[in-house]
């Protein structure tokens, strides 16, 4: 009998989120270079603060608002780069990102912008190539600056999907683990505050409140017992609290553990953990709440 | 390959690791069934958001 590992769970990821995806990626980018053109990318971004937070939009850093008064007093001193899911979060905590980052190719994504266009007049956002066209629509409506990136490397695997003269970033996956790589990567900054990357649930959550479970009864004969035996129980030594992931949350943070390997330690060094709840647990990743941040 | 991941719900995965035989919490389940949870996983499993293992994590492609 053989046992499915992380490597493999990130192999059939990978597979799966690439065969489900490569022709509505490949759609937009046509679509999006055809009627927007990719004229300016994240080369052309500078940052006006060093220190850096990246926001995204764990379930439990949401319901935290207490973290929102301390950085709206030290606002003027950090950069936010908040990740599109995390947009209602800062608009209903009155606190305007500098940068906002998309590169989920699924046209829902378009529905962030359109419920906070008031965030988006003069903002930078960062777009996938791979973007839905709906989401470009809303950033220009409102706006924003459109900044490109791609996913998608000169290779052969990817021939058709690359284009040239667009930096490229390792994406992980998911808008969390991208806007970390181009905040340390590309911005440079230093020090950087991870919030709401949580990659699960805390375990009071019902499991069919979380965002795989309909696609895991389809494949589970719509058998719940089954389905929940999917998913993964982490117990966080930070808080002392059980959080759940299912197979492709897990496997995201299975895919930033990969990614964090290959850092420099400088980065790792200037990397702090601002919160507590989840499964992101990294070596060398320190935790510190947000006070402890700002004094920094 | 056979591929087994059902398992019990007792299991508590400390340090992050999908493979039951390191979880000492762990049961295994007695029935296998072959590549019943990958092959269904292949075909509808994943997000909309490029995964790619290895190779660079950043090209400026200047």
């Amino acid at each position: 009998m053989k046992i499915m590992n992380d490597s493999q769970l990130l192999d059939i990821i990978t597979q799966s989120t690439f065969k489900k995806n490569g022709q509505l990626w490949f759609n937009n980018i046509l679509e999006n270079e055809k009627r927007f053109g990719f004229n300016n990318t994240i080369r052309e971004i500078e940052i006006n603060h060093l220190k850096s937070i990246v926001l995204a939009a764990g379930p439990e850093s949401k319901k935290n608002s207490n973290d929102f008064k301390i950085i709206n007093k030290n606002r003027k001193d950090i950069t936010i780069v908040a990740c599109d899911g995390a947009l209602s979060t800062l608009s209903k905590n009155n606190c305007v990102p500098d940068i906002i980052v998309s590169v989920d190719g699924a046209k829902i994504i378009a529905d962030f912008y359109k419920n906070s266009k008031e965030m988006l007049d003069g903002t930078t956002v960062i777009l996938a190539t791979s973007i839905h066209p709906d989401v470009v629509e809303q950033c220009i409506e409102g706006g924003a600056k459109i900044k490109w990136v791609q996913s998608f490397f000169d290779c052969d695997l990817h021939k058709g999907y690359f284009r040239k003269g667009i930096p490229s970033i390792k994406m992980g996956g998911n808008v969390g683990t991208a806007s970390y790589l181009l905040t340390s990567i590309v911005f440079k900054a230093n020090p950087i505050g991870l919030m709401g990357i949580e990659f699960a649930w805390s375990d009071e959550t019902p499991y069919h409140n979380t965002q795989y479970y309909d696609k895991l009864l389809n494949l589970l004969d719509k058998d719940p017992d089954r389905v929940k035996d999917h998913f993964v129980h982490v117990k966080n030594s930070r808080d002392g609290k059980t959080y759940v992931a299912d197979p492709v949350y897990y496997a995201y943070f299975l895919m930033l553990k990969e990614i964090w390997e290959e850092l420099p330690l400088e980065i790792k060094k200037n990397t702090h953990n601002l919160t507590k709840a989840g499964i992101l647990d990294l070596n060398e990743l320190r935790s510190i709440n947000i006070q402890e941040f700002m004094e920094m | 390959m056979e591929i087994n991941v059902r398992h019990h719900m007792k299991r508590k995965l400390l340090g992050g690791n999908y493979n039951l035989k390191k979880d000492p919490e762990c049961e295994l389940p007695t029935k296998t069934k072959t590549n019943e949870f990958e092959s269904a996983a292949l075909e509808n499993l994943g997000g909309s958001i490029a995964f790619v293992r290895g190779g660079n994590l950043y090209e400026d492609n200047e």
